[in-house]
């Protein structure tokens, strides 16, 4: 007996590629779907998984070295913010946790929603991964294990799962919709965007009357906006490190072309990462669609950034420009300053968090709001993302990354601390 | 018939149009195989029908390799889905029958 209680924990469920092929096989099986797509879709998750892993081997190879370079030359811990680098890492340390923290994390969500008078349900299945992964990563690193560390990842990610849809649909109902909510670890943007656009604009003075040319739209493509934007941060750092110390991990490789390459290298990591994300979610989401459908009729449902671009696309592209602008003012502020922490600008997040302030602040304060608040806010961020950084645990200061979402330095900040607070527990 | 839904990243809001355009095409009767798409990788698909949103077409610009596309400018909104979607598959499927 005990033989067999053993194999299925350590092999069965122990096992984070078959463990999230058992969540979309349980999903799949509620829809009641044909057996053959049954199998199907479960195949597909467990590629999706094991493809995910082999994007942490390639963005590690790159991350290690630059982290390395950057710390050992700058004297400065030099941290790239990208979500999806957290993701691959902790899914390939953590992948177990991880999984059980979506999954318990999502029906604590249903529960909180049943109970409390605030209906708000998450349905944006990559946003609730990426949070769980940085979430149990984070945890990890303050020293919890086991069963511990899944019942307080569990217990934070269905919190915040909840709490994100609850705390933006005020703001959403307010000027954009009263349809659904958001869902995203954004609530500091949302927020913080909505009360001082209102104080500083005019919402009737529009970004919308400005002409924004379609020769902008490839920043929206994210792996070549990465490479591109990618490439520039890099050269920059490394012309201020300088050729000798470059050298020393560009061996034959011209310098140069090293630092140039460096963006596109990362990028293809994170085209491996996104690919299969794609293929894990795509069976999941589905089958928590249905579940919340069924078991929560009429609740609000919270859903991802793109649903809120088409209230304001001028504003996207203004908010993303500015925030990134911030993001750089951030980074150089940190250096100056000579903090321990210097962030880099996400360019990834920048377009999507600077979007959805872009279109809060254009809602709220019009044009002036559009320009100034995603910026500030830009400069803001960059510094608490520095604060929270240290507390993340080896698995990501070891590769120099962390978390960029907005709330990660704040939220996330204070969640921290009490989990420092309270200790490992193991 | 093939159907790819595209979206920014291919994970987030695409994926929410297939669950919807699933449950249409079940009530309409009507087979097909959806599958989604990013911006970046969706011109190496094929297929009968492309849905996505304003913003994404314009990053696009190519859609040469669908027979029919449909614009929404709601991803949420039932109404859109159902005047727009609906005709374009109908039509698809017809257009499918002669051949077959």
């Amino acid at each position: 007996m005990q033989a067999i209680l053993d194999f299925l924990v350590g092999q069965i469920f122990g096992n984070a590629a078959v463990l999230f092929g058992l969540v979309s096989l349980v999903g799949l099986l509620l829809l009641r779907k044909p057996i053959e797509d049954v199998v199907m879709g479960v195949t597909k998750t467990i590629i999706g998984f094991l493809i995910l892993l082999a994007g942490a081997m390639t963005l590690s190879n790159i991350c290690t070295p630059i982290a390395s370079w950057v710390g050992t030359i700058l004297g400065v811990q030099g941290v790239q913010p990208n979500m999806w680098v957290v993701l691959s890492l902790g899914m390939s340390q953590y992948g177990r946790e991880v999984g059980l923290a979506l999954t318990f994390g999502f029906l604590l969500n249903i529960l909180l929603a049943r109970v409390l008078p605030w209906k708000g349900i998450n349905v944006t299945g990559h946003i609730m991964l990426l949070w769980a992964a940085w979430v149990t990563t984070a945890l990890a690193g303050l020293g919890y294990t086991g069963a511990t560390l899944v019942l307080t990842a569990t217990i934070a990610c269905g919190v915040s799962y909840w709490f994100f849809v609850v705390a933006s649909r005020p703001f959403m109902k307010d000027r954009i919709t009263s349809e659904w909510a958001l869902c995203m670890p954004n609530i500091t943007g949302i927020a913080l965007t909505s009360w001082l656009s209102r104080l500083i604009g005019d919402p009737e003075q529009s970004c919308e009357d400005i002409p924004v040319s379609d020769r902008f739209a490839w920043v929206r493509d994210s792996v070549v906006s990465i490479a591109i934007f990618g490439s520039i941060i890099w050269l920059i750092v490394g012309l201020i490190a300088g050729r000798e110390a470059v050298q020393a991990f560009s061996g034959d490789q011209n310098w140069i072309i090293y630092l140039l390459l460096l963006g596109a290298q990362f990028s293809a990591g994170i085209a491996v990462v996104l690919f299969g994300v794609r293929m894990l979610i795509a069976e999941i989401v589905p089958a928590f669609n249905g579940i919340a459908k069924r078991l929560l009729p009429g609740s609000i449902m919270g859903l991802d950034y793109p649903t809120v671009f088409t209230f304001a696309p001028t504003a996207v592209f203004v908010g993303f420009f500015c925030k990134l602008l911030g993001a750089g003012v951030g980074t150089l502020l940190q250096a100056a300053l000579g903090f321990p922490v210097v962030v880099l600008p996400s360019v990834f997040m920048d377009f999507w968090d600077g979007a959805l302030m872009g279109v809060f602040a254009d809602r709220f304060g019009g044009r002036r709001a559009a320009f100034l608040v995603p910026f500030v806010l830009g400069i803001g961020i960059q510094l608490l993302w520095g604060l929270s950084y240290p507390l993340t645990g080896s698995v990501l200061t070891g590769n120099a990354v962390c978390m960029d979402y907005p709330d990660c330095g704040t939220f996330g900040l204070v969640f921290l601390w009490i989990a420092r607070f309270f200790g490992g527990g193991g | 018939m093939r159907i790819v839904t595209v979206c920014g990243c291919g994970m987030g809001s695409s994926l929410m149009l297939r669950i919807y355009v699933e449950e249409l095409l079940k009530e309409v009767g009507v087979k097909a195989d959806i599958t989604v798409a990013d911006m970046m990788t969706v011109k190496a698909h094929s297929g009968d029908l492309m849905i996505t949103t304003p913003d994404v077409l314009r990053a696009v610009k190519d859609t040469s390799s669908f027979t029919k596309v449909v614009v929404l400018n709601s991803l949420v909104s039932q109404t859109e889905l159902n005047e727009k979607v609906v005709p374009a598959v109908l039509e698809l499927s017809r257009e499918l029958g002669k051949e077959g």
